[in-house]
């Protein structure tokens, strides 16, 4: 099979990854192949006929939906070829097995046993392709009580634990208001398939990698996990504050022109900070005596949390800060922070974060060819910068079906008649 | 299980420090490399100052914070401000396959250890550097943590309820978005390695990688110019969509999530209520219906929920209506498909005795990554690394412990 080469007719040296075709049928877990794509995997992405259900996901190119439109499927299928192709029938299976024959690497999102029923299973495909990395990411994994329960974001929030972390207590617990965990599950099997594939390459032994998502958001709760059987306290949400064992931290504070986070805590994080942060203060407007001789680093803030005296101290230093915050901007805060050397950050919004000088200075941000437009569109580009093997360009997203010819006549072998029947037959 | 590791005998420098390079060679580590971390009780990682420690206690060998991360490898106590610490250091160098750091760029320079002086000694090596943001750049010394970045990256923006300011995501939320994106990329560059023997740098920036996750929205203020904000637990797409009070969980509050993506999720949400009277409004029978009155139908919800045991409710909901519970952390290691995945996994640490680590996300069907060992205390592994991996002698070794150069404890 002949691998279409991403550097032709540019003088970018091949990706990591570039002797590599990943077969990516995955309804969700874009980001998986995105990530070998960007790497330098030729990425197929297969859909069904009509196109993947995904590419319904608002929000949509200048908000007129359509199925090329989504901007969720642009930016995760960037750098893929597409193709289209039926797995409820038997012409369709049969030619997702000779794709799958000369790849290397399967992803799939599917429900377990959708694939098994489709003589499409693992073993199935073992057996066809004994190097193969199939990648499985599900919210739940392939076996156990919940194995094919569905697995929204909110679910997902919820069952790994960063909800109940998450929110003003007088209210419900929230999640991150954009999807966020099926992300994490995604980037968690291109890990576990660059794993398997570095193997698979090595050894030729190709094998099934099995991702949950639950417990990729699990992870992301940092140190939380253990707080109930070393110290014995359960971490709730605090709002604008962070609970850490018995310790509350201040995170949040309103400024003139939106949010800032600094850490209000003592100790070897957050006692050089508010040092830092204070002399700042006592040098523009004085801070009172009460504050002049406190050790941040040595002060204990669980004790601070239960007592009276030291919760009044906390609001009372926290007022403080709030007052000379109220009267900056969140880039005077942040430029003066930066000269000072503490650690403070605006609370970005997406239009901050499209203008950042230090983003445009590194390139971040990369104008992607569509041809169905009238001007190239900005994305967020390369996640990283390999001094031997760079990060591809990637073109935008497939159109449903774009590669179809491509990739059946040109790289199977199929004659053009029997592509035309497959059309006719609604496979392809 | 025939017990082979994918990175038998790949080597691995770990002069990274905190969160994302740590968590990074916990993978290769995970999955069989043998990992150097480096390590000081001087110059300690913050995470050994930060809890949880065992029993409360703070110490410098007693924080499991610090040991999850650095479960599997082991560890070099050594002084880089000494030259005959760095010297070591350098030796590691001519030793290791990977070599990791996350310092601001400036500080390796300042010890001679910057890529571009150390490819020469190593030109097979891949070396990961991920600091915030970057190595190059007007703020590529800008130095913090993953919960700031957490901030710049804009996810502090789009948590918390429309009405209210922004709330914290809890932890250094960046930090596993990171993390992920760095691994990949560290093994890609082993296997590119592997093929054509050529190292390289990579550069990863914290920043860059973060708002990956953000992409659409991006896009989104691209095309239409709209900001994504805050705005509790609702979604564009589906309705009812959010958090539930259900009866107490061991004395604490009970939630439940739900989520109907589908006008069948929200009729077998009517079926598991007992299809009560006022779920017939005709209102209610669309998408579009039930989210122009969305606040009402979410009291009515609750309502009904908390009557409910969580789990009882839970099992009442899944899997025809997409339905979590929403666990403190006590209740994570007991939910039945954490449990059945195995996830967590206890190790004996020298000092803090048999405690739950963080286990692997993804199962390998012929190579799995395992726990080698609990994290080690510092100095507790320096012997080892010294005379058995860099082959030096007893002399050598004791000129570097006369020197203060390594920190030796234990055995």
């Amino acid at each position: 099979m002949s691998i279409a080469d991403p550097t032709v007719g540019t003088d970018r040296a091949p990706g990591a990854l570039a002797p590599y075709r990943v077969v990516d049928f995955s309804t969700w877990a874009w980001l998986t192949g995105r990530m070998l794509a960007d790497l330098g995997a030729d990425v197929v992405k297969v859909e069904p006929p009509g196109g993947d259900p995904g590419r319904r996901l608002p929000p949509f190119a200048d908000d007129e939906p359509g199925p090329e439109r989504s901007l969720r499927w642009w930016f995760f299928n960037r750098g893929k070829r597409g193709v289209t192709l039926d797995l409820d029938t038997a012409d369709g299976q049969s030619l997702a097995r000779r794709l799958l024959a000369g790849a290397d690497v399967m992803i799939e999102s599917f429900d377990p046993g959708h694939l098994s029923e489709r003589g499409l299973g693992y073993d199935d495909l073992h057996r066809i392709n004994p190097r193969l990395v199939v990648t499985s990411v599900t919210p739940f994994g392939q076996t156990g009580p919940y194995a094919g329960f569905a697995g929204p974001d909110l679910v997902l929030s919820a069952m790994g634990g960063p909800m109940w972390l998450t929110g003003e207590p007088d209210r419900p617990p929230v999640r991150i208001s954009v999807p966020q965990y099926e992300l994490h599950g995604a980037a968690e099997a291109a890990v576990a398939t660059t794993i398997a594939l570095y193997h698979a390459a090595a050894t030729g032994e190709g094998q099934h990698v099995d991702v949950s998502a639950q417990l990729a958001a699990i992870r992301t709760i940092m140190n939380a996990s253990s707080f109930p059987y070393l110290e014995g306290v359960e971490l709730r949400r605090q709002g604008r504050d962070v609970a850490h064992g018995h310790a509350r931290f201040r995170m949040l504070y309103r400024c003139a022109d939106g949010h800032v986070s600094v850490l209000l805590a003592g100790g070897a994080l957050g006692g050089p900070v508010v040092t830092a942060l204070l002399r700042w203060i006592g040098e523009e407007e004085g801070v009172p005596d009460w504050l002049q001789e406190v050790d941040w680093v040595g002060i204990d803030f669980a004790e601070l949390a239960v007592t009276e005296e030291g919760r009044k101290f906390f609001a009372d230093v926290s007022a403080l800060i709030d007052a000379f915050f109220a009267k900056r901007t969140k880039a005077e805060l942040y430029t003066e922070a930066l000269a000072r050397r503490f650690l403070l950050a605006p609370v970005n919004t997406v239009a901050d974060i499209r203008v950042d000088e230090q983003l445009a200075a590194r390139g971040l941000f990369v104008e992607v060819e569509h041809p169905e437009r009238d001007a190239p569109v900005v994305y967020a580009g390369p996640w990283a910068k390999l001094s031997g093997t760079p990060l591809a360009d990637g073109r935008r997203a497939p159109l449903v079906g774009e590669h179809n010819r491509d990739v059946y006549v040109g790289e199977l072998g199929l004659r053009t008649d029997e592509l035309k029947r497959l059309n006719v037959l609604g496979v392809v | 299980m025939d017990g082979v590791q994918v990175f038998e005998g790949l080597k691995v420098w770990d002069m990274s420090w905190v969160g994302v390079g740590p968590l990074t060679a916990r993978y290769l580590a995970d999955y069989g490399a043998t990992v150097v971390r480096l390590d000081s009780s001087t110059r300690p990682d913050v995470l050994r100052l930060t809890p949880p420690f065992r029993d409360g206690v703070p110490g410098i060998n007693n924080s499991h914070f610090y040991a999850d991360y650095n479960a599997s490898k082991l560890g070099i106590g050594l002084d880089l401000g000494n030259p005959l610490g760095r010297e070591v250091a350098l030796r590691l160098v001519d030793w290791c396959d990977v070599l990791l750091e996350s310092f601001t760029p400036k500080t390796m320079a300042a010890w001679g250890m910057s890529y571009a002086e150390l490819q020469p000694r190593n030109p097979g090596m891949v070396m990961l550097s991920t600091c915030m943001q970057g190595q190059t750049g007007p703020r590529r010394d800008y130095r913090g943590f993953g919960n700031l970045m957490a901030a710049l990256s804009g996810f502090y923006e789009i948590c918390g309820y429309s009405d209210r300011d922004p709330v914290p995501v809890y932890g250094a939320y960046t930090d596993f978005i990171c993390q992920r994106f760095a691994t990949t990329a560290v093994v890609a560059a082993l296997d590119h390695r592997r093929r054509t023997g050529e190292g390289q740098h990579i550069d990863l920036s914290q920043y860059e990688a973060a708002v990956q996750l953000l992409g659409p929205e991006l896009l989104d203020y691209e095309l239409t110019g709209r900001v994504a904000t805050r705005r509790g637990n609702s979604a564009d797409a589906a309705c009812p969509h959010g958090v539930y009070p259900t009866r107490p969980v061991r004395e604490h509050e009970g939630w439940i999530a739900i989520a109907c993506e589908t006008d069948g999720h929200w009729r077998a949400l009517c079926r598991a209520m007992g299809d009560p009277d006022w779920t017939n409004d005709p209102r209610w029978s669309t998408f579009v219906g039930r989210k122009a009155a969305e606040d009402e139908l979410d009291g009515r919800l609750a309502e009904w929920t908390s009557q409910w045991e969580q789990d009882a409710l839970f099992a009442a909901l899944a899997p025809a209506v997409p339905a979590g519970m929403v666990p403190d952390q006590t209740g994570l290691p007991l939910d039945a498909q954490v449990r059945h995945r195995g996830y967590y996994v206890t190790l004996e640490h020298t000092e803090m005795g048999t405690v739950p680590y963080d286990g692997l996300q993804a199962h390998l069907s012929r190579t799995p990554g395992r726990l080698t060992k609990a994290a080690p205390c510092v100095g507790e592994d320096s012997y080892t690394v010294l005379a058995d991996l860099l082959g030096m002698d007893e002399d050598e070794i004791a000129d570097l412990l006369a020197a203060e150069a390594v920190e030796i404890t234990g055995g």
